[in-house]
């Protein structure tokens, strides 16, 4: 449905999203995941055709969006960072002026604007003005707005931001029950949003692509790795402590930091196995005199793999 | 059809919606009434002046309000809607940007031109409006005495087609920023370029004088105030306006490129 080939968009001599390739299926929710600046509304904006890609091409349901743009405005719904909302207007005439210009035939505007206010519970604001309304709810506003005709293709550039919690399971309920019906590209910072209402995944940072999976299998992926988290104190000498733990095998990497409240040194040991690698390690901390006051494993979430991700990314880039 | 008259509501909703619409159209009212009474009182005097000296009753016969009142009016006019117009139009693409409501148009399955002639069709609305206000000046005129309508009524449509060139300048400049006080500043001092441009025909020669004075806004206008109507001037401003809407329609075509 949406094939994204080789996409590179320049501001000037900055290059915001470098050779991005990926592809979603028809009827599929995928997740557009990274951190600040990563380059995800750029590419959902060259994806709407609100801006041209400096190389590479877009397609959506097999029409070009740069040369065919006018074909694909009229399948896409479109939530900009930003809701476009008018302050002046109220919520039906802007969800009726939105339904007008997205082509929305004229016995059925009513019927769309309402079907809209429901899916996003706004109904019991519809007559008021949008300046006067709570952020939370502009961005409702935004959201209806981009289901208002109903659109093959929705591209929703972090819907859930400024949302309270109850309306924010909402609208991931929402963006699931449009699983099939409709293809989704929807971008975000929170990883629980992605494994909730994602089918796939798109990891992005810096403009390239790191990563692309489901999620249960970028967790399953990553979490091979565990980490083992020890406090002991009695440590006279860090770099001793370290080369003991790191010398271990299936030992990856170990982290130390010093208490300064209980005087106790924490260590983060990332493992292969901890069921393996847990009794040597115990075993060594003792053997070195020190007293173990606390050991406890636990499996990487999908956020320290994302973290971890972003980190070998900016790791592979020092080097 | 349907996507411009979509625009053009949604733009007049704007307009009536915040307080600007409403001042602009009271300050172009007190201004241009101001300059219609001096005209009036003006006039008065000097038929008075005439009427009290017999030697001149040869002057009272071909004293006409139309050339006395009437001209000199639509020419303060002018100037009064110089001022006003970017006011008007400032914040017409300049808000969208700003709010990013931009993003919603140009991602929307909308042609160019239907936006562009949205807006511009929902200020000449406004425009329109206050013309027709101050059609009250008029009737006072007219229930004066005799006078002839023929150049009050190519007045009007001087002054309406002026507006048209000046509002499409207007339309163009606020597409240029997020800013509605440099859309404004802009689009006065572009008006007023072309305004001025007839000066320099008085100090140039030859050709230069010749062109500069064709291109001159103010130049333009006399034969309307005049009551004749010259496909020249009528043609002039329509190419004016039409070269404005242009611009406006290519300058959002390339923030695909420029953002
Ligand atoms: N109009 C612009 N001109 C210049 N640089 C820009 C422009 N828009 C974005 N950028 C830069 O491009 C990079 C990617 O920005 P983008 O907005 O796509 O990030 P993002 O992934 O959406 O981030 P966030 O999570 O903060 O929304 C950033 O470094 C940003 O500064
Ligand atoms: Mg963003």
């Amino acid at each position: 449905m949406i094939e994204v080939c080789n996409l590179t968009k320049n501001y000037g001599d900055f290059t915001a999203v470098s050779n991005v390739s990926f592809n979603v299926k028809d009827g599929e929710i995928v997740g557009f995941l990274g951190p600040n600046a990563a380059g995800k509304t750029t590419t959902m904006r060259v994806i709407t055709g609100y801006l041209s890609p400096s190389a590479g091409s877009v397609k959506v349901d097999g029409y070009d969006v740069y040369e065919q743009g006018m074909q694909v405005k009229k399948i896409i719904g479109y939530l900009p960072e930003k809701p476009p909302v008018y302050p002046d207007l109220s919520v039906r005439s802007y969800l009726k002026f939105v339904a007008e210009i997205k082509g929305v035939a004229s016995r059925d505007l009513n019927k769309s604007v309402e079907a809209a206010m429901e899916k996003t519970a706004i109904t019991n604001v519809a007559h008021k003005l949008i300046g006067n309304l709570s952020k939370g709810y502009q961005q409702r506003v935004g959201l209806a707005q981009s289901l208002v005709h109903n659109p093959k293709v929705l591209i929703l550039d972090e819907p859930t931001v400024g949302l309270d919690p109850t309306q924010i399971i909402e609208v991931r309920n929402l963006i699931k029950g449009l699983k099939d019906s409709h293809t989704v590209i929807l971008s975000t910072h929170i990883l629980p949003e992605v494994s909730m209402t994602c089918s796939r995944v798109v990891i992005i940072n810096k403009g390239n692509i790191i990563a692309e999976d489901t999620p249960a299998n970028l967790t399953k992926r990553m979490a091979t790795d565990e980490t083992i988290e020890l406090i002991v104190s009695g440590v006279s000498d860090d770099k001793k402590l370290h080369e003991t733990l790191t010398s271990i095998v299936g030992v990856k990497s170990a982290d130390i930091a010093f208490n300064e409240t209980d005087k106790t040194h924490k260590a983060s040991i990332l493992v292969k196995s901890s069921f393996d690698n847990a009794p040597e390690i115990a075993q060594k901390i003792i053997a070195a005199n020190l007293k173990l006051h606390k050991m406890s494993t636990s499996e990487l979430s999908l956020e320290e793999a994302f973290l971890r991700l972003v980190n070998t990314m900016k790791g592979d880039e020092q080097k | 059809m349907r996507n411009i008259w979509s625009i053009f509501k949604k733009e007049i909703i704007s307009f009536f919606s915040s307080p600007i619409a409403y001042m602009l159209i009271t300050v172009y009212l007190v201004l241009s009434g101001y300059f219609f009474y001096l005209g009036f009182v003006r006039f008065a005097n000097y038929v008075n002046m005439v009427a009290a000296n017999p030697q001149y009753s040869q002057q009272l016969a071909q004293l006409n309000l139309a050339e006395h009142v009437l001209r000199p009016l639509s020419y303060n006019i002018c100037i009064v809607v110089l001022l006003l117009i970017p006011m008007l139009t400032m914040r017409l693409y300049s808000e969208e940007n700003k709010m990013g409501t931009m993003e919603l148009l140009l991602t929307s399955p909308l042609g160019y031109f239907e936006i562009v002639f949205g807006k511009f069709f929902a200020s000449l609305f406004v425009y329109a409006i206050m013309m027709l206000f101050s059609a009250v000046y008029l009737f006072i005129i007219i229930s004066y005495g005799k006078i002839e309508m023929g150049p009050i009524i190519t007045s009007y449509l001087g002054l309406f087609l002026i507006g048209m060139a000046f509002l499409s300048i207007g339309n163009f400049t606020s597409t240029l920023t997020k800013n509605q006080v440099v859309a404004a500043v802009l689009g006065f001092g572009i008006l007023l370029l072309f305004w001025v441009l007839g000066w320099g025909a008085a100090n140039s020669e030859g050709r230069m004088a010749g062109l500069l004075s064709s291109l001159s806004i103010t130049e333009h206008f006399d034969s309307f105030s005049k009551g004749v109507l010259t496909l020249k001037d009528i043609i002039y401003y329509l190419s004016f306006t039409f070269i404005g809407l242009f611009l406006t329609k290519a300058s959002l075509e390339s923030t695909k490129w420029r953002l």
